[in-house]
């Protein structure tokens, strides 16, 4: 399966009383056409406002709900976010555009304890990836009286809506750089690279219930069997987020559509590895669920005669647990596994940082520690309520200082500790 | 071939959906304490059917928790059950309670959750 990804690169963000369009690496937004774009038939909604955050102003956008960026599919089957705005059809092969530096982030209220901070300057800012990007920020507002997955599913699809309808602005430019991906069939892939070790991406979902959901075109994660599938088919939107808690460890949709751990195998298939495929599995509550989903995960690893593995997590707690049988099963089938997570390690860094642990998980990567404290400065503007600021998890009563500074957990801002490396931390 | 079990909890909701027809053994806990008395129902035997940090809510951010449990006992505590309690009350220690300080619509909020969390396991046990 071969994909073309055509990089448009959006240097500013604007609103415009005139037409939506791209012209010249900046992004005109009509904000009746985007309101009217990303609500459709929505019944649920009341109302969605715009606002653009811009890298090193003194803004901070709270709650975030997801962060997206848009993509258009100009040649190749099926379309972005297939099964959930795209008709079901295989993506991952043909060509597609992606409007780099920019992202559609939705905010609002879902429920009172909601967390997810993006600063845009100040010491937060080190610590989200998303203080890099222009962002379009997107504020919902619900109907009267609706309920909460309601309205998380309203926000989400209005999300979707709204980036596919600005990944549509870019249809007919030219990308300002491409990057082609390709992966083989089993047999056609051992013959081309008969030397190689055959190595593929394991990655967790999300999945346990309300707010804590992943969808694979279209379908709910959690009612899954462990699968495989073309890396590229992620870069296309297969993946979508649903989850509104964990914003320091969860993925947002941008994640999926920007996965590092993909980028990087890609980077050495061929070279150094053979990147044979990704390997979807989820996080589910009940235990027989995670028994059936790693015990089938590490039989595709054996079927597929794998070499290695990388495995990332999504969350904290629970799929610790699943993280460890993964791999516990994944190396007892033979096959080397390195695992990304994070740890909850306490303030001080002393505790132990996963719920589980066994001695096969001797190759880890960390994404940081969740609990480290920062002081995040007052800024002047912020795009959504700070109304819950002290509810959030990573947060506390002191979290609202007098001089109208914040000490917060890293874990209050989304993306710190990410656990496929999408993340700023670093040992280096 | 579906499982019978019970559940354990100090969520109200759950117990106003599930009470009618199902086994809800409720206590009035807090959240550490309903960690702890499904630890007493793990040394009584009972195998556990649900991850007790179930949720990526922080533990102790959110004040209610609901587990499955199989309904028969076994002959003596069941490790993988005692594993997975000992950990979570073990992590626990690493976070400030902070239960006590919600208003009455996060409170609301968090029993929801906790109430679709544990309908998902229901509906796994259930094979529905």
């Amino acid at each position: 399966m071969k994909l073309e990804l055509g990089n448009i690169y959006i240097k500013d963000i604007q609103f415009t009383e005139g037409e939506a369009k791209i012209d010249d690496h900046i992004l005109y937004v009509n904000k009746e056409a985007a309101a009217a774009a990303a609500l459709g038939e929505e019944e649920h909604l009341a109302s969605v406002s715009f606002d653009i955050a811009k890298p090193g102003e003194s803004v901070r956008i709270t709650p975030v709900k997801d962060v997206i960026e848009p993509r258009v599919k100009v040649e190749g089957r099926g379309g972005i976010f297939p099964g959930v705005i795209a008709k079901v059809d295989t993506v991952g092969s043909g060509k597609t555009y992606c409007l780099k530096g920019m992202a559609v982030v939705t905010a609002g209220k879902i429920v009172g304890f909601q967390e997810g901070v993006i600063d845009m300057s100040g010491e937060g800012a080190k610590y989200t990836p998303f203080s890099q990007t222009l962002n379009l920020v997107m504020v919902c507002t619900p109907v009267e009286g609706l309920k909460q997955h309601e309205y998380e599913a309203a926000v989400r699809f209005a999300g979707f809506r709204l980036a596919t309808y600005i990944g549509e602005l870019a249809r007919d430019l030219t990308p300002d750089d491409t990057k082609v991906y390709e992966t083989y069939g089993i047999m056609e892939g051992k013959e081309k690279f008969p030397n190689l070790p055959r190595v593929a991406y394991v990655q967790m979902l999300q999945s346990q219930g309300l707010l804590h959901d992943t969808y694979v075109y279209g379908v709910d994660a959690k009612k899954t069997l462990s699968t495989i599938m073309n890396p590229t088919e992620t870069m296309d939107g297969a993946i979508v987020s649903g989850n509104c808690v964990s914003a320091c460890d969860k993925n947002p949709t941008y994640v999926h559509e920007n996965n590092p751990v993909i980028a990087d195998l890609f980077e050495e298939h061929g070279k150094t590895i053979n990147f044979v495929c990704q390997i979807l599995t989820n996080e589910n509550v009940y235990l027989a669920d995670k028994m059936r989903s790693s015990d089938w995960t590490a039989k595709l690893c054996r079927l597929l005669d794998l070499d290695g593995i990388i495995l990332s997590q999504e969350g904290f707690g629970n799929p610790d647990t699943d993280l460890i049988m993964n791999c516990k099963k994944i190396e007892a089938e033979g096959v080397k596994t390195v695992i990304i997570t994070d740890e909850y390690a306490g303030r001080d860094g002393k505790s132990q940082s996963l719920a589980d642990a066994d001695v096969a998980a001797d190759a880890v990567v960390t994404g940081g520690n969740a609990n480290q404290v920062v002081i995040l400065p007052k800024l002047d503007k912020v795009i959504g309520t700070m109304d819950y600021i002290t509810k959030i998890a990573g947060a506390s009563e002191e979290t609202l200082r007098a001089d109208g500074t914040l000490e917060v957990e890293l874990q209050v801002l989304t993306g710190a500790t990410n656990e496929t490396g999408f993340n700023k931390l670093s040992a280096r | 071939m579906p499982v019978k079990y019970f559940i354990l909890t100090n969520n109200p909701m759950v117990l106003e959906k599930y009470g009618d027809e199902k086994d809800v053994r409720f206590f009035d806990l807090d959240f550490k304490g309903i960690i702890e008395k499904g630890s007493e129902m793990i040394s009584e035997n009972y195998k556990l059917l649900t991850h007790p940090l179930s949720g990526s809510i922080k533990p102790m951010a959110t004040r209610y928790k609901s587990m499955l449990f199989q309904k028969k006992p076994l002959d003596k505590p069941d490790t993988w059950s005692v594993k997975l309690i000992s950990s979570a009350l073990q992590s626990l220690d690493k976070f400030e309670d902070q239960s006590y300080k919600h208003t009455k619509q996060n409170l609301e909020d968090f029993s929801l959750v906790d109430y679709t969390l544990i309908a998902s396991a229901i509906s796994s046990a259930e094979m529905r």
